[in-house]
């Protein structure tokens, strides 16, 4: 007899033994929660219903459980709220004095998997650039746990990670019917809840916030790398999930081994599943997103637009996002459809925004902190090879971002020939276009010289 | 049982305990209000089983006992009697008798045996404790962000978050959220760790009402339940299942504009500005010439109205369109003479603070224009 047959055999007793009123509000809603060593654990809706049914049903309860079940000697009670049906939920619709007030963008997400259900897996264009971080991720949701465990995805900023890895945890949520328990997180929230915890002396909390999951999705790791206590918790909090077969889902703007402040033994267990990239969208794969983006917000726009859209934006995907929102809301308040030159105005606005910004010192800090090297180096004479490549890479930049002269770059790059200066950014820039390992690079440097502050 | 009760001091506890009295119509006996006493002191009781209050009033205690009684008529009797004692007592029939100096009533009654069992709220060491006018003030003030929903069970309530030295009290209702911190000089937690649970509207609304301008509070959990007690009231309540969002995430981490402005004028501003606004009660802000506060609104059947406002501005000129009752609400939050206002752009949410400190922080998303 499984534990509802049981507890449903008891209960039709009960209903002959008690008044109709005292069984509707104590004990309708109560269910067997588990037998374990001869205790039955019984839920009940409310702490009113606990204290009475123990008071007033003990006995009537344990003589027929134990009439069923010889096994039972004891028989406990725990407050389980979700047992209260709230058939009225969802019926209620939003007052329409709402019209138009915007909403925290937060309160969207799932307060339990805390996904977003923006992000599905049908809205997530795969061309050749994230072909297989997309069937890795596939074939995860197949098997959850048991295929790749864990699934490492990076890649640079706004190539669809997050929208990824969100999109996973929403399907796995779909496919399993809610029976898989999923949870993301930001490795900055992570840090956060971690250091409360230990502030407010709430270790427990997070454990059974994050090791009581089938599938751990974390978002943008690399910023637990050089914190102590955050990583020796995420440490043990992957083992445990990891010896449970429960699945791990890792997303981080580098590989593991690019990393420097993450331990080694948190680096070797990323490098034990499967790793995977994100490199950049091609023209026509970019000229898809900007379709299925504007898809999504039920506008459209010329297809020389488009066109122009997918040639400029280079990037990333969150630019042509920005881009794509200027455009329609220049078309929607002025209530005419866009010409060519006012859109070139309106793209070549967004894409050379963050380039304004720069100086060439900010330049030499970021290359010079991408590479671990000192800026005295990276400007000086040594030839090793660990200082060339960042150095040629600097003039590339200062040419790229600042479009300085080559006398000037060279004379900034430890007053060399000018000549230096022009070998090495025909040289970064013929590299670049063949091999997506530096214009990652480069990206990523481009990235921290455009952060603020 | 036989009582001798000030006919106000019995009308003060039917009041404390009414709004737990519940309707259910399995179970009649929770519109019944538990007179007991323990000692001599009478102790009044109601639950609708989501919710409970008690109440020690003060009367002489003949005889000793416990009874029923229907909350509603108690509550008339005693709201209508002119004299200023009550005797009450009960006969061996079990019923209920009420006599004043001119009436005397007969109350069928039941005995306190069908009655829920209510928790006691003990009176121990480990937990918080917070000066009673404190918690008042600032749960009236986080309330007003929240909505009673069933869309959301999760923020139809009152987060209370303990840190080891500030208690945070946070309400929303996904358009706009309060965040009141009651420092450390002001509330004390012995529970020797950190807590975060949530607790119904109903519950926060009651425990204003509850509480005095003097005296000490103080309250802990236990298995799913809150537990509440001053010197003279207890409350028991469950607690919202489902965690609270992530608000931290929600606080804008910067601000574009910063407004500095006076807190009446804006606040009869936005008033005026109402009478004009649309169905949606939408208002236009708008910052000009790094001094002015504009206030716009029309309405296509009214007319329209234009506001203007000294103000200290810092940062680029933005405008934005929002709830004009939503931002009054942030305005009753705080009590300074000057108000900041923190815009960031027509859509992304805006911050209303004290100037000075930290003990009230208001966040509102505006309407799309």
């Amino acid at each position: 007899m499984t534990n509802e047959e049981l507890w449903q055999t008891v209960l039709s007793e009960l209903e002959l033994q008690i008044s109709r009123p005292n069984f509707l509000t104590w004990l309708k809603n109560s269910r067997l929660v588990e037998k374990t060593e001869g205790t039955s654990l019984i839920a009940l809706p409310n702490n009113f219903a606990r204290e009475w049914v123990e008071l007033k049903y003990h006995k009537l309860i344990l003589g027929s459980i134990r009439n069923l079940d010889g096994s039972t000697k004891k028989v406990e009670y725990v407050v389980e709220g979700a047992l209260i049906k709230r058939s009225e939920r969802r019926s209620v619709t939003l007052k329409p004095a709402t019209e138009g007030q915007l909403s925290f963008q937060e309160m969207k997400v799932d307060p339990i998997t805390n996904l977003n259900p923006r992000y599905t897996l049908d809205s997530f264009v795969v061309g050749s650039f994230n072909e297989f971080a997309h069937s890795a991720t596939s074939a995860v949701i197949q098997k959850v746990g048991v295929k790749y465990n864990p699934l490492f995805i990076y890649g640079g900023v706004g190539l669809g990670k997050t929208h990824l890895i969100q999109a996973a945890g929403n399907e796995i949520k779909n496919v399993y019917k809610n029976a898989v328990r999923v949870r993301y997180v930001t490795s900055e929230k992570f840090t956060s809840d971690v250091v409360s915890a230990i502030r407010n002396r709430r270790m427990e909390d997070v454990k059974k916030n994050y090791r009581d999951v089938d599938v751990l999705i974390i978002d943008d790791i690399q910023f637990i790398g050089g914190k102590p206590a955050t990583e020796e918790e995420f440490f043990h909090t992957f083992n445990t999930l990891h010896e449970n077969s429960k699945q791990v889902i890792i997303s981080s703007d580098r590989p593991p081994k690019a990393i420097p402040t993450l331990e080694g033994r948190l680096r070797s267990r990323f490098e034990g599943g499967m790793i995977v990239d994100i490199s950049f969208p091609d023209y026509e794969t970019r000229l898809a997103i900007i379709k299925t983006k504007l898809q999504e917000r039920t506008a459209s726009l010329e297809d020389k637009i488009i066109d122009l859209i997918a040639r400029k934006a280079q990037r990333n995907i969150r630019e042509i996002e920005g881009i794509l929102n200027k455009l329609i809301f220049h078309q929607s308040t002025y209530k005419q459809a866009l010409n060519l030159s006012m859109a070139d105005k309106i793209i070549t606005e967004v894409t050379e925004q963050s380039v304004t910004k720069a100086s060439p010192s900010q330049i030499l800090k970021a290359v010079a902190g991408f590479f671990e090297i000192s800026p005295t180096d990276l400007v000086g004479r040594a030839r090793n090879k660990e200082f060339v490549e960042p150095r040629q890479i600097t003039m590339y930049l200062f040419r790229e971002m600042l479009k300085m002269s080559y006398p000037d770059i060279a004379n900034k790059v430890g007053k060399r020939d000018h000549t230096t200066a022009i070998y090495a950014y025909k040289k970064i820039n013929e590299i670049a276009a063949r091999n997506p390992d530096l214009s990652q690079k480069l990206l990523m440097i481009k990235e921290t010289v455009n952060k603020p502050g | 049982m036989k009582l001798i009760i000030l006919r106000d001091n019995l009308k003060l506890g039917l009041d404390t305990v009414a709004r737990a009295v519940g309707q259910n119509l399995n179970l009649p006996i929770l519109g019944n209000v538990l007179i007991s006493t323990e000692g001599n002191q009478i102790r009044l009781a109601a639950t609708n089983l989501e919710l409970a209050i008690t109440k020690i009033i003060s009367g002489k205690v003949v005889e000793e006992g416990s009874v029923t009684a229907p909350h509603q008529i108690l509550a008339s009797i005693v709201t209508n009697s002119t004299s200023e004692r009550i005797n009450i007592e009960t006969t061996k029939q079990g019923n209920l008798i009420l006599k004043g100096d001119n009436y005397e009533s007969n109350i069928q009654s039941s005995g306190p045996e069908e009655f829920p069992v209510i928790s006691g709220v003990s009176e121990r060491k480990e937990a918080v404790s917070v000066d009673s006018a404190v918690l008042r003030e600032g749960l009236t003030r986080a309330v007003i962000a929240s909505e009673a929903s069933d869309l959301r069970p999760e923020i139809s309530g009152v987060l209370l978050l303990g840190e080891i030295n500030v208690l945070k009290l946070v309400a929303t209702d996904s358009f706009r959220l309060a965040e009141v911190r009651i420092s450390g000089q002001q509330f004390k937690n012995n529970l020797g760790e950190g807590f975060k649970f949530t607790i119904p509207l109903k519950t926060a609304q009651e425990l204003t009402r509850i509480l005095k301008d003097e005296g000490k509070a103080s309250f802990y959990t236990e298995k799913n339940q809150f537990l509440f007690k001053t010197e003279d009231t207890t409350l028991t309540s469950r607690l919202i299942e489902g965690s609270f969002p992530d608000y931290e995430a929600i606080i804008p981490k910067e601000i574009d504009t910063e407004v500095l402005v006076s807190r009446n004028e804006l606040s009869q501003a936005l008033k005026l500005s109402g009478a004009f606004a649309s169905r949606t009660h939408d208002v236009r802000l708008k910052l000009k010439d790094k001094k002015v506060l504009e206030i716009y609104s029309s309405d296509n059947a009214v007319g329209e109205n234009n506001y203007l406002i000294p103000a200290k501005i810092n940062g680029p000129e933005t405008e934005a369109v929002f709830n004009w009752r939503y931002l009054l609400d942030g305005l009753k939050g705080g009590s300074t003479e000057q108000v900041f206002l923190g815009l960031n752009g027509s859509e992304r949410p805006a911050v209303i603070k004290n100037p000075e400190d930290e003990s009230y922080l208001y966040i509102l998303m505006p309407i799309k224009a």
